[in-house]
């Protein structure tokens, strides 16, 4: 909860939806309180599905330029 | 070549099976950490000879593959090779084993096709590879850049892949190894928390593949040594080696690089934390402290010439002109440097967004897409659900912490902490076997992961392929112009930016001179000694840029290309 609040205070409103710290933390107060849900496992994987697409928007392009694929 | 291929291969059983038959007195009986006690015995046994043959002058390729024999002879004599057991399958087979086969194919290929090319590395680091190689000894000479003093160990393994051939094509198997030793102490740490081998096998792909750590194996740089030395040290603990094998790492990691020295207080609660179930009666006392003190002395080897030669173990820091130089760095924790590390890593860096990955990892941290996307997440679960991960979560973070303390804020600093992705491969590996859900997505970061450790943004395709067309024996990332013969002499000048160890060539065959001129005249004085017609100069500062531009003004050198200039014939004939 202390992570969200930090983040919320931080973090512009309009970039909360692409921070990694919020994001984990909203999800670590999900997972506290569900994790014996059977939608947990769906939820978490579509968590990290969500945090590599955060992380292929900041560095697919780039992958792709040293290979050569986007020139 | 192929009596040269035949000292390496000679060179390379001595010391494996010198190795194998000191592991049988120090080995813990747990198959993953004897595995990186194995790799840790032998990386001293290769820093150790060519130590001695540096230091004793004796550092040719006759002498130590003469050495070679001799010990592969007395070890077979005494029936070393008969203590072989039959090799175990620590991967355990199946779909794991042919994703490692193919990670090794391809490291085989980048290391045959890959010349050293990382500004860093051809500037600081290799220089000194060169120079030895050279004289056939340690020398005082380590190039120009102003952190060329600083421990060498890793410069050891180095000396020893291009020793015997005589060429610097196998010059990456030095980080390969290094590679390996992280890959081990992974699979040591993930097993010692509990994991099945598939498991801990899998973190340690994982962690091999995160960008900043293998990038950093294949472009001769020491920051990956560093790390893999620091997981060592973390298994071994774990694993209950004891101080002795530590104490080896120890040193070796001192040795390296000062930064492993950061990550220190992370290890040390390590060890007081942990309990380790390792049986003590298989291990020779005298030989896991003579281990341990050996490991110190080589290590500690770089301290003591610094302290002989310069009056200061950790010369340059402290010098007055090296404060002053922009690759110069602090002593002592910075709580400014800490916060900006960490504010900067976690707001901006961890995303990789802002540059493509490669070594140096400049504006990026290089973790990786499974790290980052899988591992953080699964460490947060893991955190909360098993003491064991709670436990060597807090020794990695206190490591992280302290690193991040210690180095300053330049957009470099995130390779001195390239050990703390592990905990989050041993996460991510741990957290695949939840679900097949996490598990696919586990397995698509992973594809990822293998994409992005294709080339480095220093050596995108078109760079690539052009040392590919060379052939094996030319291979250099230095276009050299055309005025320039093989094996003349080539004077050097400048500062950290001057990419020197590229001017000896792949085969060491162009002897070069180093130039600290302090004016246009010296620079003549200097040169007319030197006897060289060929200068490189690449300033690094104003000053240095100045007196370039002066030479050129008063026609005392005439450019060429790629830094390269050539002394006009009414120059040379005057300063004789």
């Amino acid at each position: 909860m202390g992570a969200v609040l930090w983040r919320v205070v931080t973090v512009p409103f309009y970039q909360l939806w692409r921070d990694w710290v919020f994001l984990l933390a909203v999800y670590g107060l999900y997972s506290h309180f569900r994790r014996t849900c059977r939608e947990w496992p769906v939820t978490t994987a579509s968590m990290m599905a969500f945090m590599l697409g955060l992380y292929w928007q900041g560095q697919f392009l780039h992958v792709l330029s040293v290979l050569g694929l986007n020139q | 070549v192929i009596v040269s291929l035949l000292f390496l291969v000679v060179a390379n059983g001595a010391a494996l099976l010198g190795a194998w038959a000191m592991l049988q007195r120090v080995k813990t009986g747990q198959s993953s950490v004897d595995l990186v006690l194995f790799l840790v015995i032998r990386l001293l046994i290769i820093s150790a000879s060519i130590l001695l043959a540096g230091v004793s002058g004796t550092l040719t390729r006759g002498c130590m593959a003469f050495v070679s024999m001799v010990a592969l002879g007395v070890l077979v004599l005494r029936g070393a090779h008969r203590q072989i057991n039959k090799p175990k399958w620590l991967i355990g087979g199946g779909w794991l084993a042919v994703l490692w086969s193919i990670l090794l194919l391809r490291l085989a290929i980048q290391v045959w096709f890959f010349s050293p090319y990382e500004g860093d590395a051809v500037a600081y680091h290799l220089p000194k590879v060169a120079e030895w190689v050279r004289s056939g000894g340690i020398t005082r000479e380590m190039g120009l850049h102003p952190s060329a003093t600083f421990p060498a160990g890793f410069e050891l393994i180095e000396v020893w892949w291009v020793l015997f051939l005589r060429h610097d094509i196998l010059i990456e198997v030095a980080g390969v190894e290094f590679l390996a030793l992280a890959a081990a102490s992974t699979a040591a740490i993930a097993r010692q928390l509990g994991f099945e081998p598939k498991v801990a096998w899998f973190a340690a792909l994982i962690y091999v593949l995160t960008p900043g750590v293998y990038f950093g194996a294949t472009s001769c740089m020491n920051d990956t040594p560093a790390a893999a030395l620091i997981l060592a040290t973390m298994a071994l603990f774990l694993g209950g080696a004891g101080f002795g094998p530590v104490l080896t790492v120890l040193g070796l990691g001192l040795g390296t690089k000062a930064t492993y020295g950061f990550a220190i207080p992370g290890m040390a609660l390590l060890a007081m934390l942990a309990r380790p179930n390792s049986s003590q009666a298989l291990r020779s006392k005298a030989w896991t402290w003579g281990l341990g003190v050996f490991g110190i002395l080589v290590g500690g080897f770089w301290y003591v010439r610094n302290w002989v030669w310069f009056g200061n173990p950790v010369y340059p820091i402290g010098a007055p002109d090296y404060a002053l130089s922009s690759v110069s760095v602090h002593v002592g924790p910075s709580f400014p440097a800490f916060i900006s590390n960490l504010t900067e890593l976690v707001d901006d860096r961890i995303y990789d967004s802002h540059a493509p990955l490669g070594a140096n990892l400049d504006r990026s941290a290089g973790w990786g897409a499974v790290n980052f996307g899988c591992g953080i997440l699964a460490m947060m679960i893991g955190i909360a659900a098993d003491p064991r991960l709670r436990v060597l979560a807090l020794a990695f973070g206190v490591s992280l912490v302290s690193c991040l303390a210690l180095v300053d804020h330049h957009p470099w600093y995130v390779k001195y902490v390239l050990f703390f992705p592990a905990i989050l491969a041993i996460s991510a590996a741990w957290f695949s076997t939840l679900h097949p859900g996490l598990a696919a997505v586990t397995f698509v970061a992973l594809a990822f992961a293998a994409l992005s450790t294709f080339l480095p943004y220093d050596l995108p395709l078109a760079r690539f392929s052009d040392l590919a067309r060379q052939s094996w024996s030319e291979r250099s990332s230095l276009s050299v112009p055309e005025g320039i013969r093989r094996g003349e002499t080539v004077a050097a000048c400048g500062g950290y930016r001057a990419r020197s160890y590229l001017l000896y060539g792949p085969d060491f065959s162009r002897r070069v001179v180093y130039l600290r001129p302090e004016s246009t005249q010296d620079f003549l004085n200097q040169l007319r000694q030197s006897g060289a017609r060929a200068v490189y100069f690449e300033p690094s500062s104003t000053v240095q840029q100045e007196l370039l531009s002066s030479l050129l003004a008063q026609k005392k050198l005439e450019p060429l290309r790629n830094s390269f200039y050539r002394v006009p014939e009414t120059v040379e004939s005057a300063t004789r």
